[in-house]
C-alpha cells in the first residue's frame, strides 16, 4: 500500500493483529478523501473499541493532518473524564495505545452520568448535536471558496451497551450519522455480539457502506474468552482524579492519591457570586430550598448556556464544588479550566459523577461527607 | 491493568486506596454520605415520622437534596417513598388537618385525588423496591432466593409476598397494600433508622458529656506520656497498665476520631485544661512545696507534650488554639469594658486575671507553636511540596493571627504584644518585625508611666500615650492591610485583569476538607452587607426559622448577630450613654477625654468588630456553640 514507516512500537503490551491493520489501513487509505471517511467503531463491551479507535486515529494521521473524535462512551471516555460527550479533533499521534490521554475537546456536553440508560432521549441529542457541529465546521466546505479545502475525517468510538436500548440507541446513532465506514468487533461468545451484517439499515438502503467485521484482539492473542473485567468504577475515579491532576503544573510532584487530594484541599479555588450563575441538576428535581445542600461538594459540569441551542450547552469542563457560602452569595469551585474559558461558564450543571472517596478522605481533613459510624446495613 | 495509568504511579496508588479501605475498618471506617452531618441525619429522622405535615415536607424535601447527591442508601430512598405516598393517601391525610397539608404541598393539593389503584401502585412498587433492594445489599449468593434472604433479616412475611403477587400475579388491593406500607415503615425503623440513631457517637447526649470524654482521653493521653518519659522513677506497675506504645496510639486515634467530628469542644476543652494548669502553677507559686509525689495533677511542661502528639495528627489544632485564645480574650475583655466602670468586686477582679492568664497562654502557646514548627513542616513536608500556594497560605494565617493579636494588646497587654512579636517572626517579613519591635518598646515605655502615674486621675499624659500607641497600633494594621493589598494587586496583575469578573481565584486560602469552608477574619463592612442578603434568601427560600439545622444559613445568622450586638456594645456606650459620657475606660477606670481624642480613639477603635470569630459556613465544626459567646 502506500509507503510509510512502520511506527515503533512504544506499547509492547497491546498486540495489534494484522486483521486490525488491515481494517485501519483500509479505512485511512482505500477512501475518497471528499467527503472524509467516517468511522463508526462498535461492539460489545471490553472487545477493544477504544484500543481500535486509538490506533486507527492513528493510521488516519499518517494521511490527514487533522483527525475528529466522536467520543459517545459516557462511561469511559477516551480525551475526557467521565460523563461527556464530546468531538476532538486530534493533531498528533499518541504514541501509547494504553493509555487514554486527556485532551481539550473541540466541543464537549456534560451528559452528567456514567451510563446512557439515565436518559436515552437526551442523550442520542447530545450526540446528535456534536455530529452535526462536526457536520457543519469540518465537513460541509463552499466548495467554490476553497475547493483545496479537505473534510476532516472522523472517528466516532462507541459504548459496549449493545443490548436491549443499548441496541436502539446504537441503532439510532448509525442511522443519523450514516457512516461511510462501520467496524464491528466480534468476540468469541457469539450471543453478546452484535448482529450480523448493517443491522441498522432498511432493506432497500443504497448508500456507500463498508461494512468491516474484525475479531476482538484478544481472543487471538490470549486465545481465552474476551471479557476482561475491568474495574470501571475504579477506572473512573482514576480519570477524574488525573483530570483534576490539572489542577497542578506538572512538575509538582503529585504521584500518590493521598498527596493529590491534600494539594486539593489546600488550592485556591475560584469564587463566583451565586447570582451570576444558574444551577442545573440534569437528571433529578432539586426543591429550591434544598439546591445548596444538594451542590456542596460535587462535581459539576461546567457549562455556557448561552453558547449552542438552549437546552445543549456547551461545556467548558468538569469542576468541585468545594463549598457554598450562603452569606456572600459565593460558590467556590476547583477547576483545572483556563481562566479566560472559565469567564463564559455561567451554567453549573448537577449530575451523578460521583467525586472520588479517595479525594474525601486524607487525614486531617476528612470532608464531613465522609462519615464514620455509618450502619453497614444501609 | 491497561488505563490504569492515567496518572504517573497510579498502579501503586491503586493498591492503598484498595488497601486503605478494609485496614481502617475498626471503628472508623469512612462512608461516603448524603448528609452533611448527623444533626442532619437527625433532623431528618425527627422530621420524617412527625405528625406535622409541615415538618415531614422538610424531611421529604432534605431527602430529594440527598437523592441528587447519588449516594443515598436505598432504606432512605424507601422509607421517604412510603411516607410521601401515604402523605398522598387520603387515609392518612383525614386525621390530619388538610389546611397545613396543602399550604405544605401545594403541588399536590391541585391533582385531588388519585384512583385506588394507581394509589396501590405506588405502595406496590415502594414495598418491591424496599424488599428487592434490601436484599439485594445482604444476599450474598445467588442460589438464595429472595423469599429467604428477606426473611432472614426479619422483613415481615406480608411485605415478601406483596412483592411476588405485584410483580407475577394480580396487583395486592389497596387495603392490603397500604397496611403493609405501615408494616414496611415499622420495620425500616426496627432495622435502620433506630439502630442507626443508636450508633451516632454521643447522640442524645449532652455536650457536657462529650466535653467529660474529650477531657479524659486528654488526661490518658498526659498520664501515658508521663509514664512514657519516666522510665524508673514510677513503678513498674503502673508502667505496665498503661503507657504502652499501643495504649498511646489508641487514645491518640479516638482523640482524631473526636477532633473529626467535635473540632470546637476539642479546642475549648483543652484550653480550659491548659487554663486551669496555668491558675494552678500560679497559685502554687505561693504554696511552696507542698507536692504530693507524682500527683494527678499535670504539669503545664507534660501538657505542651500531649499538644505536640496530637498536633502531629491534626496540624490544624495549634492554630485553632491559638484563635481559641485570643476569642476568649476578647470575650473576657467586651465583658470588662462593659461591667469595668461599676464594679471593682472580686469578679472584676478574677476576669482580669484570667485575662492574664490567658494572655499568658497564648504567650506559651507560641512560643510552642514556634518550638513546633520545624517538625510540623517536616511532617506536612509533602503538602508544602505539593502546592505552591501552601506557604502564602498559612503566612496569611498568621497574618491574620497577628492582626488579631495586636488588636487585643492596644489595650496594653505586653505578653500579647510580645507573642505578636513572636508571630512576625515566624512570618519572616523582617521590616514588619522591625516595627512591631519599636511598637512593643514604644508600649512598654507607656507601661512604666502607667504605673507611675497610676494613681493620678486626670493624668491626661497618660491616656495620650495610650492613644499613641493605640492609633500607632492602629497605622500598623493598616500598613499591613495595604502590604497585603498590594500583593494582591501583584497577584492580580498575573492574571488577566479584566474589570467584569464573575470567576476570581480566591484571594487567600486556607486548608480545609472537600465540603467545607473556613475564614478568619473579615470586615465589618461586608458584615452588615450581609444581612440583606440573608434575608433576600430568607424570602425565597421560605425557611422555617425553627429548624435549627438549617446550618447552612442560620449558623451565620447568629453569628452574625453576636458579632453585630459585639459592635455595638463597643462602641456605644463609650460615644452615647449619658452618665460615662466624654469617659473613656483605660485600664479598668473610666477616664475623662476630650472630643477630639475621642474621634481618635473611635477610628482606632473600630478595628474592634472587625475581628470575627473563625467561622465554617458549611460544615459539622460549627455546629456546636463555642465555649464562650459574647
Amino acid at each position: 500500500m502506500a509507503s510509510r514507516s512502520e511506527p515503533e512500537n512504544p506499547s509492547p503490551n497491546i498486540y495489534i493483529p494484522p486483521e486490525w491493520s488491515e481494517a485501519a489501513d483500509c479505512i485511512a487509505y482505500d477512501s475518497v478523501t471528499s467527503p472524509p471517511p467516517i468511522a463508526i467503531v462498535c461492539g460489545a463491551k471490553n472487545c477493544g473499541k477504544s484500543t481500535f479507535s486509538r490506533y486507527l486515529l492513528n493510521i488516519l494521521l499518517q494521511r490527514y493532518k487533522k483527525v475528529g473524535y466522536l467520543d459517545t462512551d459516557v462511561g469511559q471516555p477516551e480525551f475526557s473524564p467521565p460523563g461527556f460527550l464530546s468531538l476532538t479533533v486530534v493533531d498528533e499521534v499518541t504514541p501509547d495505545l494504553t493509555i487514554p490521554h486527556l485532551k481539550t475537546p473541540e466541543r464537549c456536553l456534560f451528559f452528567g452520568d456514567v451510563s446512557s440508560k439515565r436518559n436515552p432521549t437526551t442523550y442520542l441529542n447530545y450526540i446528535f448535536a456534536l455530529y452535526d457541529y462536526y457536520q457543519k465546521e469540518y465537513c460541509l466546505f463552499d466548495k467554490s471558496a476553497s475547493p483545496a479545502k479537505v473534510g476532516l475525517p472522523l472517528v466516532v468510538n462507541t459504548p459496549g451497551w449493545v443490548k436491549g436500548v443499548g441496541y436502539d440507541i446504537l441503532v439510532d446513532m448509525l442511522k443519523y450519522m450514516a457512516p461511510t465506514h462501520a467496524v464491528k468487533i466480534n468476540i468469541s461468545a457469539e450471543s453478546k455480539n452484535l448482529p450480523c451484517g448493517a443491522f441498522w439499515l432498511d432493506e432497500d438502503h443504497d448508500g456507500m457502506l463498508n461494512l468491516i467485521e474484525i475479531n476482538s484482539a484478544r481472543q487471538d492473542s490470549f486465545n481465552r474468552s474476551v471479557l476482561v473485567q475491568k474495574d470501571a468504577r475504579l477506572l473512573r475515579d482514576v480519570r477524574i482524579m488525573a483530570y483534576f491532576r490539572q489542577c497542578f503544573s506538572s512538575n509538582l510532584n503529585i504521584t500518590t492519591i493521598k498527596e493529590l487530594a491534600h494539594a486539593l484541599a489546600s488550592h485556591p479555588p475560584y469564587e463566583v457570586p451565586i447570582s451570576s450563575i444558574k444551577i442545573r441538576h440534569l437528571h433529578c428535581q432539586v426543591p429550591g430550598s434544598e439546591i445548596f445542600y444538594s451542590l456542596n461538594a460535587t462535581i459539576v459540569g461546567l457549562a455556557v448556556s448561552s453558547e449552542g441551542s438552549k437546552d445543549l450547552p456547551w461545556c467548558a469542563g468538569l469542576g468541585i464544588v468545594r463549598g457554598i457560602d450562603t452569606f456572600k452569595g459565593l460558590v467556590y469551585v476547583i477547576t483545572p479550566v483556563p481562566r479566560g474559558t472559565l469567564e463564559k461558564v455561567n451554567l453549573l450543571l448537577q449530575g451523578f459523577v460521583q467525586i472520588p472517596t479517595g479525594l474525601l478522605q486524607v487525614q486531617g481533613c476528612i470532608s464531613p461527607y465522609m462519615s464514620a459510624n455509618v450502619l453497614s446495613a444501609s | 491493568m491497561e488505563a490504569l495509568l492515567g496518572f504517573k504511579e497510579e498502579s501503586t496508588d491503586y493498591d492503598q486506596l484498595v488497601i486503605s479501605k478494609p485496614s481502617s475498618s475498626a471503628s472508623y471506617s469512612y462512608k461516603l454520605v448524603p448528609w452533611l452531618s448527623w444533626d442532619e441525619w437527625l433532623f431528618v429522622d425527627e422530621s420524617l415520622f412527625s405528625n406535622s405535615p409541615d415538618s415531614v415536607a422538610s424531611a421529604l424535601r432534605r431527602i430529594s437534596a440527598w437523592r441528587s447527591r447519588g449516594c443515598l442508601p436505598v432504606v432512605i430512598e424507601v422509607t421517604a417513598s412510603i411516607i410521601e405516598i401515604q402523605q398522598k393517601d387520603p387515609h392518612f391525610r383525614k386525621d390530619q388537618s388538610n389546611d397545613a397539608l396543602d399550604n405544605c404541598r401545594a403541588d399536590q393539593s391541585s391533582d385531588a385525588s388519585l384512583s385506588d389503584e394507581m394509589l396501590a401502585m405506588l405502595y406496590c412498587m415502594a414495598i418491591m423496591r424496599l424488599v428487592n433492594g434490601v436484599v439485594e445489599k445482604t444476599r450474598k449468593k445467588t442460589e438464595v432466593s429472595i423469599a429467604v434472604a428477606a426473611d432472614a433479616i426479619g422483613i415481615p412475611r406480608t411485605l415478601i409476598d406483596i412483592r411476588h403477587e405485584g410483580s407475577h400475579r394480580e396487583l395486592p388491593a389497596l387495603e392490603v397494600v397500604r397496611s403493609a406500607s405501615v408494616k414496611a415503615l415499622d420495620w425500616l425503623k426496627y432495622y435502620y433508622w433506630e439502630p442507626q440513631k443508636k450508633a451516632i457517637p454521643f447522640h442524645g447526649n449532652e455536650t457536657a458529656d462529650i466535653r467529660t470524654e474529650i477531657r479524659s482521653k486528654f488526661h490518658e493521653l498526659a498520664l501515658c506520656l508521663r509514664v512514657k518519659n519516666t522510665p524508673l522513677s514510677l513503678s513498674s506497675k503502673v508502667k505496665e497498665k498503661r503507657g504502652s506504645k499501643k495504649d498511646l496510639t489508641k487514645i491518640l486515634k479516638s482523640l482524631v476520631g473526636l477532633y473529626a467530628s467535635f473540632s470546637s469542644e476539642v479546642v475549648s476543652v483543652l484550653l480550659e485544661i491548659l487554663l486551669n494548669a496555668i491558675n494552678i502553677s500560679d497559685s502554687s507559686k505561693l504554696l511552696v512545696n507542698t507536692q504530693n509525689g507524682p500527683s494527678l495533677h499535670i504539669s503545664l511542661n507534660e501538657w505542651k507534650l500531649v499538644i505536640t502528639k496530637f498536633s502531629n495528627k491534626e496540624p490544624e489544632l495549634l492554630l485553632a488554639l491559638l484563635n481559641a485564645a485570643l476569642d476568649m480574650i476578647e470575650t473576657r475583655e467586651a465583658v470588662l469594658f462593659e461591667t469595668g466602670g461599676v464594679c471593682t468586686s472580686s469578679d472584676h477582679r478574677a476576669e482580669i486575671l484570667q485575662v492574664e492568664h490567658l494572655s499568658s497562654l497564648f504567650k506559651w502557646l507560641v512560643g510552642n507553636f514556634e518550638g513546633l514548627k520545624p517538625h510540623l513542616e517536616k511532617d506536612s513536608a509533602p503538602e508544602i511540596k505539593v502546592s505552591l500556594g501552601e506557604k502564602t497560605i498559612s503566612k496569611a494565617i498568621l497574618m491574620e493571627l497577628l492582626r488579631k493579636c495586636l488588636v487585643l494588646s492596644a489595650s496594653a497587654n505586653n505578653q500579647l504584644l510580645d507573642s505578636a512579636v513572636h508571630l512576625a517572626q515566624q512570618t519572616g517579613d523582617n521590616y514588619l518585625l522591625g516595627k512591631l519591635n519599636k511598637l512593643s518598646s514604644l508600649v512598654s515605655s507607656n507601661l512604666d508611666v502607667t504605673e507611675e502615674y497610676d494613681s493620678l486621675k486626670h493624668s491626661t499624659n497618660v491616656f495620650k500615650n495610650e492613644d499613641e500607641s493605640i492609633s500607632e497600633a492602629a497605622k500598623k494594621l493598616e500598613m499591613i492591610k495595604q502590604r497585603k493589598m498590594k500583593s494582591k494587586v501583584v497577584k492580580r496583575t498575573d492574571g488577566d485583569a479584566r474589570n467584569t469578573k464573575r470567576w476570581v481565584l480566591a484571594k487567600s486560602w486556607n486548608p480545609c476538607p472537600i465540603g467545607m469552608l473556613l475564614e478568619l477574619l473579615e470586615k465589618v463592612s461586608q458584615l452588615l452587607g450581609r444581612k440583606e442578603n440573608w434575608e433576600l434568601n430568607q424570602c425565597s427560600g421560605k425557611r422555617e426559622a425553627s429548624s435549627d439545622l438549617q446550618l447552612l444559613d442560620n449558623r451565620c445568622v447568629k453569628k452574625l448577630r453576636e458579632t453585630e450586638d459585639g459592635c455595638v456594645s463597643d462602641i456605644e456606650p463609650v460615644l452615647s450613654t449619658e452618665d460615662v459620657s466624654g469617659h473613656l475606660m483605660i485600664g479598668g477606670v473610666w477616664k475623662k477625654v476630650g472630643e477630639e481624642e475621642l474621634l481618635a480613639i473611635k477610628s482606632a477603635v473600630r478595628i474592634w468588630p472587625h475581628t470575627k470569630k473563625p467561622a465554617v459556613r458549611i460544615g459539622p465544626h460549627e455546629k456546636k456553640k463555642p465555649a464562650c459567646t459574647m
